[in-house]
């Protein structure tokens, strides 16, 4: 089941040759660590892109983003099996 | 190697959205999965070959894809992820030849005649397609290579999913004598009962058919099914930047709940046209024509159109329309499920100047409000009448 969540979160996450690769993130307090980023889209709410990442951590998938103007990041959704 | 005149090639994404998700969630791959709106009313978008063994399939209510397989995992669509997916194969496939339409958010036609004679076999050309589609998106798809468009589709249905077909124009009648002439793209249910009424079976048939006959059924178009029958279709594939003027914009809303409050209706009206207006402006276009579409909770389905005798911009114009045409339906028989509103009879040229001020200063305010949802996200600013929607805990709650 798909729970949407929409919550501001803290990401690590590597900037390189124009690339963002999401390390780990923080969310209520705790860390996940995150094994593989599956997916990557851009959307644009406005005149505002936005970089959505599917990545996975050891047992669950999240659907994070990043808002390119306000360097904000979310965490859209989770699955749970 | 390809004797034809042309080389067209029909490419249909599997399973599309199930597999852009399955692609992006592990947890999910090899099972059951349908894709699906929001809200438990929605139908199923497509669904995953594996819920497909069940026998669910696109078009069916959540409820019954549950009843045929309990353990089926649904996806809420999300649209921009598919297009931009799809945006990303399109750059993919205009590697290849310029000649390339996106006949669908999940199909391609191309045009391949001058460049398929590089490869030593046609088959080298379509398993590099392929190939690099699968290395880039982790997607597979059904290709059909055929001397025209006809052909090339129904290639592309044949072997499903990851499927490679090839019509040699020597191969062509074979496959015609032998195949259901409602299999033909183009040929809807309707059509083929009334063909197979008129003792059409195959799609030779169709070919073979006297010109006369098929005429004094199908007027016109009776000319364009014996064409297809004899397996001809001269239809170009246009390159990738031609693009050719939609002819309608609509938008439409299936209701949380059946409903015959007025008040809802109306609301959904308005954001609907406030949707099909914020598209026409997009495309610089205005409408002459509104069509306002209802489905009430049997799935009974009308609608009705009124063309007036200038071109509409504005929302509320378009609205006032709608609003006319709910008038002229007179009371609604049944709880309403779905509402839609087409616009059609498109000019370019979306800007006017009113010689009245009123209008002119509406159409100054939908520019400013235009502008404001463009920068800030669509609904940023929108009429206080469709708040209405949102206050009603049945819509929340969806």
């Amino acid at each position: 089941m798909y729970v949407l969540v929409k919550e501001p979160i803290s990401v690590v996450a590597i900037f390189s040759s124009g690339k963002i690769i999401p390390r780990f993130f923080i969310w209520k307090k705790r860390k996940y660590s995150i094994e593989e980023v599956t997916y990557l889209w851009r959307t644009k709410i406005g005149s505002v892109p936005i970089i959505h990442f599917s990545v996975t951590t050891e047992k669950t998938f999240y659907e994070i983003s990043y808002n390119l103007k306000s360097f904000n990041w979310q965490l859209e959704k989770l699955y749970v099996a | 190697m390809w004797h034809s005149s042309r080389a067209i090639l029909h490419l249909d994404m599997d399973a599309y959205f199930a597999s852009v998700e399955q692609v992006s969630n592990p947890f999910i791959r090899g099972k059951p999965v349908i894709i699906t709106g929001v809200g438990e009313r929605t139908i199923v978008v497509t669904a995953s070959y594996n819920a497909r063994k069940y026998g669910i399939k696109t078009g069916m209510t959540v409820y019954q894809a549950k009843r045929l397989c309990p353990g089926v995992i649904r996806v809420p669509d999300n649209l921009e992820k598919y297009v931009y997916t799809t945006l990303k194969i399109r750059e993919i496939l205009i590697g290849f030849t310029d000649r390339v339409k996106m006949y669908s958010i999940d199909k391609f036609f191309m045009d391949l005649t001058r460049k398929i004679k590089k490869y030593n076999t046609p088959e080298d050309m379509l398993k590099e397609i392929k190939l690099r589609i699968k290395r880039e998106t982790k997607l597979k798809c059904s290709c059909g290579l055929a001397p025209n468009k006809l052909l090339a589709k129904l290639g592309s249905n044949m072997e499903k999913p990851d499927g490679l077909v090839i019509i040699y124009p020597e191969k062509v009648m074979d496959i015609l004598k032998k195949l259901p002439v409602d299999k033909l793209h183009g040929i809807g249910k309707s059509t083929g009962i009334r063909l197979r009424q008129m003792g059409i079976a195959k799609a030779s048939d169709l070919g073979n058919a006297p010109p006369d006959l098929l005429k004094s059924h199908f007027g016109f178009s009776g000319h364009i099914l014996r064409l297809m029958g004899n397996g001809i279709d001269n239809s170009k594939v246009p390159c990738y930047w031609e693009h050719r003027k939609e002819k309608s914009i609509g938008h439409y809303h299936t209701l949380p709940f059946d409903t015959l409050d007025m008040d809802l209706i109306k609301a959904c009206i308005l954001m609907l046209c406030l949707r099909v207006t914020t598209r026409m402006r997009d495309k610089k276009r205005s409408a002459k024509t509104v069509a306002l579409t209802v489905r009430y909770s049997d799935f009974t389905t009308f609608s009705r159109r009124k063309t007036v005798g200038y071109f509409m911009e504005t929302m509320q114009g378009i609205y006032n329309i709608c609003l006319k045409i709910l008038e002229s339906i007179g009371e609604l028989t049944k709880p309403v499920r779905l509402l839609g509103v087409t616009l059609s009879g498109l000019a370019e040229g979306g800007r006017q100047l009113y010689l009245l001020d009123d209008l002119e200063k509406e159409s100054r305010l939908n520019k400013a409000i235009s502008e404001i949802n463009d920068k800030f996200g669509d609904f940023t600013i929108k009429p206080a009448s469709i708040l209405i929607m949102s206050a009603d805990k049945r819509f929340k709650n969806n």
